[in-house]
């Protein structure tokens, strides 16, 4: 049984929350149910101030959405399967034109069979993705038109970007073919669309916490971290063998500003 | 492509997603071109949306995002602990309390407002308004207390005494 501070609580947090412990409160707390009452009036007119300041919706609003759809939409990539821990390894070993800057660290964790079952283990601990990839995959399929862009963006506004975090672009990244801002985590954050050699990369420089960590591979899209001065960079790609092309490659273009 | 199903969805949702835009934006021509982004960028993408039943929010983030693109703010660090004491209107006169309402409302800061409206406007649980908004169920919940607190303050002081400690 909930108290009256915590029916108060939690009345006011969702006035119309009617779960079986709030039921149950107002059932023998006469006050408390005259409280509810009383909030859920607020709440209407709360609602009807909402609505009403908005007007109503353009009747042909519906129509006009309906015919810009005229093209047809982009297929979608089917989500690549979340590959095992194991699997990664065994990608990293095989290397496949896509050497990162682990590979030296790989190499001699290979070369003994004991070392190499403790390395596996020692590596897949230390390689955790940080808990932020899910939130930045989570990001970009929220904001699927991020890939349709192809703009020319001037490699000042890229750097300008980047500078914000404490970074310097000292080698081109490829085509930037988008830079705009997005929320991600409640923070305003750059969001990049970047065309790299190793494949096309969803790029977000988060402000706050320098992240770093492995691959995280969900929803159909990879994701890691570049920590940053000021912040992280967020490298988001279609598989995870490009997350870790591209990272390889943004290590070596991107420096930190001394 | 489920084409019907996707134009069942415009119907449904345009009129929701333009109240919440218009409560993002403020503005009510913005808001109308926001849905239209929205909904654009949503075609693109259909195929993506593997749970229909996750729909509704998925279009909300979208239009959340296409704001946030539209406002291209400079700054980064944007009012995140803005608080709620310089909240105030004068006291409202007999049949004008929804209008006090609505000028309170608008002058809600954009953390605290936000949750609000996709809570009374569109009717999300606090597990999703966290998931859309990347911030713990918690903070949501402590966002909402607040900010009908500081209404509830303003309008119907009385009542408000009664509510527990937000702080």
């Amino acid at each position: 049984m909930i108290d009256c501070k915590k029916f108060r609580a939690q009345k006011l947090a969702d006035p119309m929350c009617r779960d079986a412990a709030v039921k149950a409160h107002a059932a023998h707390c006469p006050p408390c149910a005259q409280y509810a009452v009383k909030l859920e009036q607020f709440e209407q007119k709360l609602r009807c101030a909402a609505v009403d300041a908005c007007g109503d919706m353009p009747p042909d609003l519906c129509e006009r959405i309906l015919a810009q759809l005229g093209q047809p939409p982009a297929t979608g990539s089917e989500p690549a399967p979340r590959k095992s821990w194991f699997a990664a390894l065994l990608d990293k070993f095989g290397g496949g034109g896509t050497g990162t800057w682990f590979a030296p660290t790989m190499g001699a964790m290979a070369m003994t069979l004991v070392l190499g079952i403790a390395g596996l283990i020692a590596f897949n601990l230390s390689n955790e993705p940080s808990p932020m990839a899910r939130s930045v995959i989570a990001h970009v399929v929220s904001e699927p038109g991020i890939f349709e862009f192809n703009e020319d963006v001037p490699a000042s506004a890229v750097q300008a970007a980047f500078a914000q975090l404490g970074g310097r672009v000292e080698e081109s990244l490829g085509q930037v073919r988008h830079l705009g801002v997005c929320y991600v985590e409640g923070k305003l954050a750059h969001h990049l669309l970047v065309q790299t050699p190793d494949g096309e990369a969803s790029l977000v420089l988060l402000p706050g916490e320098a992240l770093e960590g492995g691959v995280l591979s969900e929803k159909g899209f990879s994701a890691t971290f570049i920590p940053l001065p000021k912040g992280s960079l967020g490298i988001i790609t279609r598989s995870e063998r490009e997350a870790h092309a591209v990272k390889a490659r943004l290590e070596r273009s991107v420096r930190v500003e001394s | 492509m489920d084409q019907r199903g996707f134009e069942a969805m415009v119907r449904t949702y345009s009129s929701d997603l333009y109240r919440f835009a218009y409560w993002l934006s403020r503005d009510k021509h913005l808001a109308q071109d926001l849905v239209q982004e929205a909904f654009s960028a949503a075609w693109k993408a259909y195929d993506s949306l593997r749970d229909k039943e996750a729909a509704k929010s998925w279009l909300f983030s979208i239009l959340r995002n296409e704001y946030a693109r539209s406002f291209q703010r400079k700054r980064l660090d944007i009012q995140d602990d803005v608080e709620l004491d310089e909240l105030s209107v004068s006291v409202p006169a007999q049949g004008q309390e929804r209008v006090e309402l609505e000028n309170l409302l608008q002058a809600l800061p954009e953390n605290y407002r936000e949750p609000l409206m996709l809570q009374v406007l569109g009717g999300f649980s606090g597990r999703e308004i966290a998931q859309m908004l990347s911030i713990t169920e918690q903070n949501v919940m402590v966002r909402l207390t607040r900010a009908r607190h500081a209404l509830r303050r303003l309008v119907d002081p009385e009542q408000a005494d009664a509510d527990v400690d937000v702080a």
